[in-house]
């Protein structure tokens, strides 16, 4: 009678909980043998991950759940009572905060890799179109995502002489808002070049080595390669 | 007499000036110079200590059995194949000297994290994976070798990147050689013998060459055909004729037809560019350099008719997911449905200029790579259960079905939940099938748009 009495308020406890999102649920409930809910299956998710649960997630606390939680109160220095109490829960990792902390709001942005990424279009690409600034800001985002290549903006931008306008300062000029526009849409994804890793203005003097690599296309004064 | 005199000393003390202006810049500049050269010294000894650790832990990778303890040194080796690629792509190289061996050191990172996912998700590393472990263990063995040997030349020659990179400025045109570049060149060389990875990894040799699924099965179209597609999809405007010119092809991802399309009469304005796709003829991306005047038209206007644009075009049902205002234009990114579903993968982005609303930009590639009828799993748990797995320290709602990439080529079906903490938000997805947590990723408010990290 109690079991059933106990389950039900259970059930009604995480109806509540799921209607109501998370504030209400205040502590832990305790669980046993004929338990049953949400409750005892983040508990046998817990166990199953760590390896001590290979029963079915069904929610419901049977012999199953009493072996694998009296297991993993031995193994942790619990008292094997094979009872979810609230030690057991804390061990699980899944004890529900007794208040939740202030949480101050973080800082983070995108600032900084816009501007970065617009200081080379500038250097690089000033006096081309906006496609064409879009297709040098895409190379740069491509090679980000190449095994070849550093995985952040400023390991590719700063490689060694991986960018003319870096290495002679040419980036540092002021930036144009088409240059802005650019680096954003580039970032958004637009890359009109499929893919290249990439470009050279083949009017100037570059490595013969670049010219093996598998042409894609001309935007403005520049070529793009993969 | 005197004049003679004054002009002598006055002549001296310039000289004595210019002396010591030059004798200070050359200690700058040499002090300059050796501290770079530290850096890059540093650079290197972390490289080849790292390269040493990698060594190490991959083959006390292949010697574990406890599940726990692979997990541990799977993540290690991650980390010390991403600090040696940092290291790595410091140093005055350049691609064509390090790439491959830069390549092997991501591939090496990605490998042991996609495995290390696996272990801890209860899964034993089987046989294939440990020969692969093996080949990779082999190749750094190769790699550690041959930097200690570089490291003896760099330690008799306190100069040695400084030299390197003299070369590298007066040899930019002539193809690379002596000294530090042919012994890189030659490490790079080793490299290249070591064995294609078939895994799911980012960076995956076999998804760099995936088939676009939207194009598959059919036929090519020729430059005609693609300056009447380009015709069609472009966002005309009243009291304009429009003129579309094939003006090359290209190569890339998706291979293309290049088409201009410039319009005659009516308010002027620069051509769009466009990329029709040889296969199937289907827009790529599209693409008008003009910019954009004053705003006159709302984000929420613009948004509608960013949609109408797209069905027009005949993209079937879609869900505005994702917004970015560049100046005055936005960019909307929308992702199509399947029964509800929001299928992430699918994505096409819309740029609206503001000033008249005109459509000036689309991008569908990932569409095109990815879009297919798709045969969605039964979600097997209810969305309270999925609720549960949420940590409970969030204050949440949402829980639509959505379908996510995992990797790169891996789907799976999970519930959408926005959380809050404090005044931070997050997207929780947790998998339908099994009710794993998946991902989680964090709303930044910036003055553009809302991005996730």
């Amino acid at each position: 009678m109690i079991v059933i009495c106990a389950a039900c308020l259970l059930a009604l406890t995480a109806a509540l909980v799921s209607l109501h999102g998370r504030q209400a649920a205040a502590q832990n409930p305790v669980l046993y043998w004929g338990s049953s809910g949400d409750d005892v299956f983040r508990v046998q998710q817990r166990l199953s991950q760590w390896g001590y649960y290979k029963g079915s997630m069904d929610g419901f606390y049977g012999d199953d759940t009493f072996q694998a939680v009296s297991y993993f109160q031995r193994s942790n220095g619990l008292v094997a009572d094979g009872v979810v109490g609230q030690a057991t829960w804390d061990a699980l990792g899944l004890s529900v905060p007794r208040e939740t902390p202030a949480v101050s709001r973080g800082v983070a942005t995108d600032r900084g890799d816009v501007t970065l990424l617009a200081r080379v279009i500038e250097g690089e690409a000033a006096n081309e179109s906006l496609l064409g600034k879009v297709a040098v800001g895409a190379v740069i985002l491509n090679r980000t995502k190449s095994a070849s290549f550093p995985r952040t903006i400023s390991g590719v931008i700063f490689q060694q002489d991986a960018f003319e306008s870096i290495a002679n300062g040419q980036a540092y000029r002021p930036l144009s808002q088409e240059s802005l526009q650019a680096a954003q849409m580039a970032m958004g994804g637009y890359d009109p070049t499929g893919g290249a890793l990439f470009f050279w203005n083949p009017a100037k003097p570059v490595n013969p080595w670049v010219w093996s690599r598998n042409i894609v296309t001309q935007i403005g004064n520049h070529v793009f390669a993969r | 007499m005197r004049k003679w005199i004054l002009a002598v000393i006055v002549g001296l003390l310039a000289l004595a000036a210019v002396a010591s202006w030059g004798y200070s810049q050359q200690t700058a500049n040499r002090r300059l110079e050796i501290y770079l050269t530290n850096k890059y010294q540093r650079a290197f000894y972390d490289l080849a200590s790292q390269t040493q650790n990698l060594e190490v832990l991959l083959s006390k990778s292949m010697v574990t059995s406890d599940p726990r303890l692979d997990s541990a040194l799977l993540m290690d080796i991650r980390q010390q194949a991403a600090f040696a690629q940092s290291n790595l792509c410091q140093l005055p190289l350049n691609d064509a000297l390090a790439g491959r061996t830069a390549k092997f050191l991501s591939q090496v990172g990605d490998y042991a994290d996609s495995l290390a996912r696996q272990v801890n998700q209860g899964e034993t590393i089987d046989a294939k994976q440990w020969d692969t472990l093996n080949s990779l263990y082999q190749q750094a063995a190769v790699l550690n070798g041959e930097l200690q040997g570089m490291q003896a030349a760099v330690a008799q020659n306190s100069f040695y990147f400084g030299e390197m990179v003299r070369q590298v400025k007066s040899k930019l045109q002539k193809p690379p050689d002596d000294l530090a570049r042919t012994d890189f060149q030659s490490v790079d060389k080793q490299m290249q013998s070591y064995p294609a990875l078939v895994y799911d990894g980012p960076f995956s040799e076999h998804l760099e060459r995936a088939e676009p699924r939207e194009l598959s099965g059919l036929g090519d179209i020729d430059a005609p055909e693609a300056e009447r597609r380009a015709l069609a999809f472009i966002d005309k405007q009243s009291g304009a004729d429009y003129q579309a010119r094939v003006t090359g092809t290209t190569n890339g991802r998706i291979p293309a037809h290049r088409v201009e399309v410039t319009r005659t009469g009516g308010p002027g304005g620069a051509a769009t560019v466009l990329d029709v796709s040889r296969q199937g003829g289907k827009v790529i991306w599209m693409m008008n350099s003009r910019p954009a005047g004053d705003q006159t038209v709302s984000i929420e206007e613009a948004r509608r008719k960013a949609l109408q644009f797209l069905s027009d075009r005949g993209f079937g049902e879609m869900r505005s997911t994702y917004f970015q205002r560049q100046g005055n234009s936005v960019t909307f990114n929308f992702a199509a449905l399947q029964n509800g579903v929001t299928l992430y993968p699918d994505l096409v982005k819309v740029t609206v200029a503001l000033d008249n609303g005109e459509v000036v930009g689309a991008e569908t590639s990932g569409y095109l790579m990815s879009h297919r009828q798709r045969d969605l799993p039964k979600a097997a748990i209810s969305r309270e259960r999925a609720l549960a797995v949420v940590n409970p320290r969030l204050e949440v709602s949402g829980g639509d079905l959505v379908l996510i990439p995992v990797g790169v080529s891996d789907e799976k079906l999970a519930y959408e939940f926005h959380g809050k903490l404090g005044e931070d938000s997050y997207l929780i997805y947790v998998n339908a099938v099994n009710g794993r947590e998946e991902n989680v990723l964090k709303l930044i408010e910036t003055p553009g748009g809302t991005l996730t990290m």
